[in-house]
């Protein structure tokens, strides 16, 4: 077998990968042969035979290892650069905080510089294992949900004390019900990038959900009257209704009629 | 680490139907040839590798269900013997039961009788359908052959995917977004049963079956091309007829038969696909025995011709099943589906012509032998029919007693009787 094997990619350039993708097919040949011998099959060339109809395409296989394992490789080097990096990471976040506070003697707004680090650290890693996540089964979809909301509630306090303690804006207590609001937003996105089936039922109930945090925003911030500015929570089911009716319009282009009066 | 295979929709509606059938379809087939075992042996140990669904554990957690490929011995999957009553040990090794949860999902068994062999195979339905089966035995018999003549290692079985969204694959995307918006519910609504005997536990599975000649097949054949019907029309009129007389239904009721659609119609080519199931049922009706049977022709020619003219014939209802099964837990997604899925009463499978060059063994033509659908529990009953050599076999697989038998009998002489009106022997 390992004679075949290095036949059939002679003319492939060698490196570890093809090194590896050749010694992983000699382990699947060792364990089908022992599996189909123990199975009762005893004739040699069909073992061989049978073996190579599971490959038809070697080359083929190849190329999509070879991009799999390249792919691995870049994610292994992200994995190990971030935890190299996270102590060095924090000792310049130290370093700074403790630079910029001696410096200006502002130690009252400067350990906004932890809170910033910190929140940008976790933003980071929460975003790259809600890709991970999202390429694994649905049934660990919910996980990567959870924090999406915890990075965005995250942020949200972030900006909310930036505001608060540099720049003392009035009413930013605003940014609150806007990151809740930011919160609906980021799961519809994700429910609508993973494919997630019946995700219609994610969005007609966010609407409405969140339509009190929007009314609070704006009301909040005077660019809507309080009243009737409220008249945006029941103008969310309206939007609703609107969704409910544009979706029957959509999958009334695509409905059947046995009778030949199919519209398409 | 254990080797996980993905259960597909149909397999898990198969597993839902266990209590309802036993799900297994059978097989026999008789040669004049001497089958050479070991040679046998060596092409199933080379299917069971290339179909590892059929040395798979069907594994329900109740959250999700799944496939485990597991060890086997071909000695577990083929037997051979040397039975003094071959049609005994037939009819014995066709009616056993292979557990969803066993190690392997198929037995086959060679009897020798007079320098003759019979080739016996039962599977379980949620490995595949009567369509898969036929081309499943076919490349079997073809393999032995060219392992046995030739030489040549019997390998070549198509792999694949075995998932039921195949059916729309080669559909433009306005129809594939048409057919995935058939959310409808198909199920059978119809009372009328087969008068078998009430349910009991001293009932035990037989298969009964009818053969009708072969010099009859071709008169069927004319005479419903004048009649510009089918074969499956002949018969599906044959057992409407036949019902009525045996179970004594008002000629003026209406009564419904599910009809076996092969889904592979909407196939155009099937050769990357694994085995799988890929099968429907459509409602047949007649509202009214009518006065004679050639009048019974006309309203299963009009139900079927219905059918016929719709282009997702039988791709109704899937979405609704694939939507239960996708975001639902299995044990519940099962719950819910019975709730809204009503088992037909009365059924038929035209499973079809069963190809004797196909299916020769080393040059060796089989000289009869049939297909069957599961073994029914009662009150479900359901007609199964297959062509090898122009002789419609007819098989009833029931769990009944004796007088379920006997009842059995009587339908198929009515069918043939029947039959002979259709064809004008009468």
């Amino acid at each position: 077998m390992a004679r075949y094997i290095e036949d059939v990619f002679k003319d492939v350039p060698y490196d570890d990968v093809l090194l590896k993708f050749e010694r992983e097919l000699i382990e699947e040949w060792k364990q089908t042969r022992a599996r189909v011998e123990k199975a009762g099959l005893a004739d040699e060339a069909v073992v061989f035979d049978l073996f190579l109809s599971m490959h038809p395409d070697p080359h083929a296989e190849y190329a999509a290892f070879r991009a799999a394992e390249l792919k691995k490789r870049r994610e292994k080097k992200l994995h190990v650069f971030l935890v190299r990096s996270t102590p060095v990471y924090y000792i310049l976040m130290a370093a700074v905080y403790l630079a910029v506070s001696f410096l200006t003697r502002n130690w009252r707004q400067s350990w906004l510089i932890i809170i910033g680090f910190v929140t940008a650290w976790v933003d980071t890693v929460g975003v790259l294992l809600v890709f991970e996540i999202a390429s694994k089964r649905r049934l660990f979809h919910p996980i990567a949900r959870i924090i999406l909301g915890l990075s965005v509630m995250m942020t949200t306090v972030l900006v909310y004390l930036v505001g608060l303690m540099l720049f003392e804006i009035p009413r930013f207590w605003v940014v609150f019900p806007a990151g809740v609001f930011l919160m609906y937003c980021v799961d519809a996105v994700f429910a609508y990038r993973t494919g997630q089936k019946l995700r219609i039922i994610n969005y007609l109930i966010y609407v409405p959900a969140a339509a009190p945090m929007v009314y609070v925003v704006l009301a909040g911030l005077y660019l809507i009257p309080w009243h009737p500015g409220w008249l945006i929570v029941p103008l969310s089911v309206v939007i609703d209704v609107l969704i409910i009716v544009g979706k029957a319009i959509e999958n009334g282009k695509y409905r059947y009629r046995p009778d030949g009066e199919d519209e398409a | 680490m254990k080797l996980k295979l993905k259960a597909e929709l149909w397999d898990k509606m198969h597993y839902l139907f266990r209590d309802f059938n036993d799900r297994m379809v059978h097989l026999a087939l008789y040669y004049d040839y001497h089958i050479d075992i070991e040679k046998l042996k060596t092409v199933l140990i080379c299917f069971f590798e290339k179909a590892p669904v059929l040395h798979s554990s069907f594994v329900d957690t109740k959250i999700a269900a799944y496939w485990e490929v597991r060890e086997y011995h071909i000695d577990d999957v083929l037997t051979a013997a040397y039975p003094d009553d071959p049609e005994a040990a037939v009819d014995e090794f066709l009616t056993q039961y292979i557990p969803p949860e066993s190690d392997i999902q198929m037995k086959a068994a060679v009897f020798y009788h007079d320098g003759k062999s019979v080739l016996c195979i039962v599977e379980n339905h949620m490995c595949m359908d009567g369509g898969d089966f036929k081309s499943f035995i076919n490349a079997l018999c073809g393999a032995y052959t060219k392992y046995d003549l030739e030489g040549i290692s019997p390998v070549e079985l198509r792999t694949g995917t075995r998932e039921y969204s195949s059916v729309y694959g080669d559909y433009s995307y306005t129809e594939q977004r048409m057919a995935k918006n058939l959310y409808r519910n198909v199920c059978a609504k119809d009372d009328h049963r087969f008068p078998l005997t009430r349910e009991s536990v001293r009932d035990v599975s037989f298969i009964s079956r009818r053969t009708i000649p072969a010099f009859k097949f071709d008169k069927i054949k004319s005479a419903g091309k004048r009649r510009g019907a089918t074969v499956n029309d002949m018969l599906l009129t044959a057992y409407f007829y036949s019902l009525y007389e045996l179970a004594g239904y008002d000629k003026t009721e209406s009564v419904t038969i599910s009809c076996a659609v092969d889904l592979r119609r909407h196939i155009k080519d099937n050769s990357g696909a694994g085995f799988t199931n890929q099968t429907a049922f459509m409602q047949c009706a007649v509202p009214e025995r009518g006065g004679d049977i050639f009048e019974t022709l006309v309203y299963v020619t009009a139900s079927s011709e219905r059918y016929k003219k719709d282009k997702f014939m039988g791709l109704y209802g899937l979405p609704l099943l694939n939507l239960g099964y996708s975001v639902l837990p299995q044990a519940v997604s099962e719950e819910v589906i019975k709730i809204g899925y009503s088992n037909p009463l009365l059924a038929m499978s035209n499973i079809g012509v069963l190809d004797e060059k196909a299916l020769a063994l080393s040059g060796n033509e089989p000289t009869g032998g049939f297909m069957t659908g599961a073994v029914k529990y009662k009150p479900y009953a359901l007609l199964s029919a297959t062509t090898l050599r122009k002789q419609i076999t007819l098989s009833m697989c029931v769990r009944g007693n004796e007088e379920d038998r006997g009842i059995v009998e009587r339908f198929f002489d009515l069918m043939e009787k029947n039959l002979d009106v259709l064809a004008g022997s009468e």
